[in-house]
């Protein structure tokens, strides 16, 4: 099995693992009416270790993942908007980590807690249909949840998705 | 920083792929679902995730039966004197009911009054509980291929839920009763006021009963039920009870609050008319 595969594999094993609990536990663990989006922070940790294009891949999976689960109303257009939403957040993560990003969990915090929120803003861009009070009170309290959870998920995401280290001999 | 020399335009082909893709998923989802056809790609995935969502929830919701006397221990005891005393309250006013019944079905006769037949119910495992908080959806077990329909109707013993407004073959999604884009005739039970109006739901807790009669007696505790207009919802389900009445200032108009019964956050088990 490649590494690639191996990899790609992996992490369709997490998103779907994350959406999973996700549908069981979001009600449970819910916080003064915040909840984490697992899939969301799985998606954008899993960018750290891919490229721009393969981001915009795992954004595409994991937008149709969430929006399949949450399953808005048809007369919104809520479906399209989670999928393009995550397909450009995790783009930027991947374009953003062939440049600058080195192996560090407090880039992986910051990641989440960027991501979280470029996300929910596309999502309100494109399908304003909240009111934008609780809408806010919301998505930042979601950010503070998903940022609290990503550190065990990014070395557990570190340990599955790490590309492997090509050694370069001297001489 | 790395430097990258490939051409731009051609770079990130891959990513404006998936950007054109999730529109038109998108697009293609609401144009399915609106036309009452089902979405196969959203059930595919909600096949993915159904089984390992299926196997978490048993294992937490029967870990959680287990241990549910380590928090609650100390509730325990006042709460099962509670429950003693309304079930005497209730076996009191079931056998008053009872009696009522069978006056009630011996004067139908007598009038040659047509009554509606019960409904067929099926029992459905909740998959997914709201797993986006800016959506009072779910998802359940039961689809077209156990005869659900875009407009089945989903129940508990406590009361109304909401309906189903998308349906696969193995899945289906139900809108909640507390969405902000639902809505249910609705009337007040007391047999002095039965006024009648409309159940709304804001993303809160509780639901807004609006288009009400000016004079309209409503009080607090008032038990509301489906009026049966509108066509999709069954008249007489239990949706709540008045938890608020109170007067506008500004626009003279009244706020009437509905707490409904059903517990929307411990929802394991539905029922759904299909």
């Amino acid at each position: 099995m490649s590494s690639s595969f191996r990899r790609s594999l992996l992490l369709a094993i997490l998103l779907i693992g994350a959406a999973a609990c996700q549908c069981v536990f979001a009600v449970k663990i819910s916080i003064h009416g915040a909840r984490p989006d697992l899939v969301l922070m799985v998606a954008l940790l899993g960018s750290l270790f891919f490229g721009a294009n393969e981001s915009a891949g795992i954004g595409f999976c994991a937008g149709v993942l969430t929006a399949s689960c949450a399953a808005p109303p048809a007369h919104f257009d809520g479906y399209g908007s989670i999928v393009v939403s995550r397909v450009i957040v995790c783009f930027v993560v991947g374009w953003l980590e062939e440049r600058v990003f080195r192996d560090n969990f407090l880039i992986a915090l910051a990641i989440v807690a960027g991501g979280t929120l470029l996300a929910e803003a596309c999502f309100f861009a494109f399908d304003p249909h909240f009111r934008p009070g609780p809408w806010l009170h919301g998505i930042l309290l979601e950010t503070v949840y998903n940022s609290t959870l990503c550190i065990p998920v990014y070395y557990l995401a570190r340990l599955c998705l790490k590309r492997p280290q090509v050694l370069i001999s001297a001489g | 920083m790395r430097s990258d020399r490939a051409p731009k335009a051609t770079k990130y082909w891959a990513a404006l792929v998936f950007l054109v893709l999730g529109t038109a998923v998108g697009t293609w989802h609401n144009r399915r679902v609106n036309s009452g056809k089902p979405d196969y790609l959203a059930g595919m995935f909600r096949g993915v995730v159904s089984m390992p969502a299926h196997v978490l929830g048993s294992v937490s919701n029967w870990f959680g039966h287990k241990t549910e006397w380590i928090t609650r221990g100390r509730s325990l005891a006042s709460e099962n004197q509670a429950l003693r005393q309304q079930v005497a309250e209730l076996q009191g006013e079931n056998n008053t009911l009872r009696e009522s019944r069978i006056d009630l079905d011996r004067l139908r006769g007598d009038l040659g009054y047509v009554t509606h037949s019960e409904h067929k119910m099926i029992a459905a495992d909740v998959i997914a509980l709201r797993p986006d908080p800016k959506f009072d959806t779910m998802i359940i077990s039961r689809g077209s291929g156990d005869g659900l329909k875009n407009t089945s109707v989903v129940v508990t013993r406590s009361g109304l839920v909401g309906r189903v407004f998308e349906v696969e073959p193995g899945t289906a999604a139900v809108l909640m009763l507390t969405d902000q884009k639902s809505g249910v005739g609705a009337r007040i039970q007391r047999p002095e006021s039965r006024a009648v109006g409309l159940c709304e739901g804001d993303n809160s807790h509780t639901l807004s009963m609006i288009d009400l009669n000016q004079g309209a007696d409503v009080k607090v505790g008032d038990a509301v039920v489906t009026s049966g207009l509108g066509g999709i919802f069954p008249a007489g389900i239990l949706i709540g009870s008045v938890c608020e009445v109170s007067q506008d200032p500004a626009s003279g108009g009244r706020t009437i609050r509905v707490q409904p019964h059903v517990g929307f956050d411990s929802l394991e088990q539905v029922y759904v008319i299909p």
